[in-house]
């Protein structure tokens, strides 16, 4: 079964772990629950852009998911703009009804190193984001292809 | 004598939770041996102090520590620990006020320690061995102790080849890390010297392990003059192994079925990942040249949430139940499900293995008897059901806690067949928990 927004961020979260503290350089901060929503989205933006094109997301909605990569990228996390519950949960929406049509299978290998390409912004060494990059892609890919709740 | 108003394992209701006492004491020498006890009880008695202090209004208060020649910053609100001072404009600083004679760490240790039954386990015993060591003994003389056994065992991996550093190395944390003889924060560098001694083949003829760091140094500088190629290939080596390490075991506390296991899990975790910076650091101030995949950040604060994990979790042993289930559902009203589940159990907050936050979650949400469905008496039946397959002792306080709980919630209900079924249940783990503490596994 599907999993709710909320659950798969705590997935995408769990699966990055401590990683997740790539963006600081020497000096520790405080992630607040809107960096961590921020970051979590970011990441499913990537994988599921990389995977349908932007043009499977409605027009409002790809702007911000643009803009959410982009500051991920640029390691400016947390901003309140991306901490809106309802992003995720229309973006998985989207991207549930696209990934019927889409060729995702052939599009997935690309996809994933889009993600990995993002984490290296993010400030992860090369071959830890490549794994994360694998697994999350398997978690994302699974998640579309389940039946419905 | 026990002191009257320290507090007892789950608010005195141990008797009624089968192996509330064993985890308790475990759980609470993990966190009693993480470093000094003297600064514990500082950091346990500052905490009290100050946490319900606001700081002025638009600014962010930062508590100031001292502990030796180390300055810290604290913040509760929202919760961050730093060593270099905050210099935002908001930011608002205040040296920490001097401990009262409050609840210390070492103070709740004790209280547990009076007041606990015959320990069901070896493992048990052994901890409480520590405990009397740490409460009882000068604890600069305990830990020596503890250093000499690891020396022991230590000479003993010189003695033999570079292939069986690995087994020494499991029963240097199986005897001084795991059963508490030494303090955690100087156990990791001593096992990261043990580790380049033997791997380089270089060994001190006497060696403290108690205060590696200066022999670290001197192993490392001696070595890149002599054996660049060698000691860039062991730093970086034993550096990525203890981060892999660090989130595999971290990792692995989430996913234990008990506190138990968890907190052993956490325990080389924290290691793992302290080992990994003391190796960024020499790598860096030697210039070693080793590639190491991660930053002093990223290890810096796998450390801490493993250490966080074991210090936050110690509330859940000296809280009554109904009390800890209380402050869950609190939380649960103000942030909803997903991040109370994620401040119980996850990476960057450790405090209680995944499957139990989902149990102490449904039972939060089962408080208010208008709002109990059946959905949350599923997910509590479902856990149970899951912890029946678990072996006994890892688990037992995770199975009475459920079945505890599901009781009284058919109690509330009025459903008495269901209650007496619970209540059946628990009365038997009581007497197989008694069974075994009076006839211990061999």
């Amino acid at each position: 079964m599907e999993h709710s927004s909320d659950q798969l961020e705590t997935a995408v979260l769990d699966e990055l772990g401590i990683d997740v503290y790539s963006a600081y350089e020497s000096e520790r901060y405080f992630l607040s629950p809107e960096a961590l929503h921020h970051i979590a989205l970011a990441l499913i933006a990537e994988f599921f852009v990389g995977l349908l094109g932007v043009e499977a997301f409605g027009a409002a909605l790809r702007e911000k998911l643009v803009g959410c990569m982009r500051t991920f990228r640029a390691r400016e996390i947390g901003t309140a703009s991306y901490s809106d519950a309802g992003l995720m949960t229309e973006l998985l929406t989207d991207a549930r009804r696209a990934s019927g049509s889409a060729d995702v299978l052939n599009r997935e290998p690309e996809a994933t190193r889009e993600l990995a390409a993002a984490l290296v912004h993010f400030g992860m060494d090369p071959a830890v984001a490549q794994q994360h990059a694998h697994r999350l892609a398997a978690l994302l890919l699974d998640e579309v292809r389940r039946p419905p709740q | 004598m026990a002191d009257e108003r320290a507090p007892e394992v789950f608010g005195g209701q141990a008797r009624t939770f089968p192996g509330s006492d064993d985890a308790a004491l475990r759980w609470l020498m993990s966190a009693a041996t993480l470093s000094d006890l003297k600064w514990l009880d500082r950091l346990w008695s500052f905490t009290e102090a100050t946490s319900g202090l606001r700081a002025p209004h638009g600014r962010r208060l930062w508590w100031r520590l001292r502990y030796g020649r180390c300055t810290f910053f604290i913040c509760h609100e929202p919760g961050e620990f730093r060593t270099v001072e905050p210099r935002e404009p908001h930011d608002f600083i205040e040296d920490a006020p001097e401990p009262t004679n409050g609840l210390g760490l070492s103070t709740l240790v004790k209280s547990v320690v009076e007041r606990i039954q015959i320990p069901a386990w070896d493992e048990d015993s052994l901890a409480l061995q520590a405990a009397a060591r740490v409460l009882t003994e000068d604890p600069e003389g305990a830990a020596a102790r503890g250093f000499d056994e690891f020396g022991t065992i230590a000479e003993t991996a010189r003695a033999n080849p570079v292939e069986q550093l690995q087994p020494a190395i499991e029963s240097l944390q199986r005897h001084c890390l795991m059963q508490f003889k030494t303090p955690a924060d100087r156990f990791s560098p001593a096992l990261t010297l043990v580790l380049l001694q033997g791997t380089l083949g270089q060994w001190f003829d006497r060696c403290d392990y108690g205060d590696s760091f200066p022999l670290l140094e001197e192993l490392v500088k001696r070595a890149r003059r002599d054996d660049p190629t060698g000691i860039k290939q062991a730093i970086g080596d034993y550096g990525n192994n203890g981060y892999d390490a660090g989130k595999h075991w971290l990792s692995g506390a989430l996913a234990a079925p008990g506190a138990v296991p968890a907190v052993r899990r956490l325990l080389i975790a924290h290691d793992s990942f302290r080992r990994a910076e003391h190796l960024r650091q020499l790598n860096d101030r030697f210039e070693c040249g080793a590639v190491l995949k991660y930053s002093e950040t990223v290890v810096n604060e796998g450390a801490t949430c493993a250490l966080s994990g074991v210090l936050t979790g110690v509330e859940f042993f000296v809280t009554s139940p109904d009390e800890y289930v209380e402050r869950v559902r609190q939380h649960l009203s103000v942030r909803g499900r997903a991040s109370t589940l994620r401040t119980l159990a996850s990476p960057l907050s450790p405090t209680h293995p995944k499957i139990f936050a989902m149990a102490l979650v449904a039972a939060a949400e089962a408080i208010n008897p208008e709002s109990i469905d059946k959905h949350t008496t599923s997910v509590l039946i479902g856990l149970s059901r899951f912890y029946d397959q678990e072996p006994y002792p890892e688990a037992i306080l995770e199975m009475s806690w459920i079945d505890h709980r599901l009781m009284k919630i058919f109690r509330q209900r009025g459903q008495t067949h269901e209650e007496e079924r619970y209540r059946t249940r628990l009365a038997a783990r009581v007497a197989m928990d008694l069974h075994f503490r009076n006839n211990p596994p061999r």
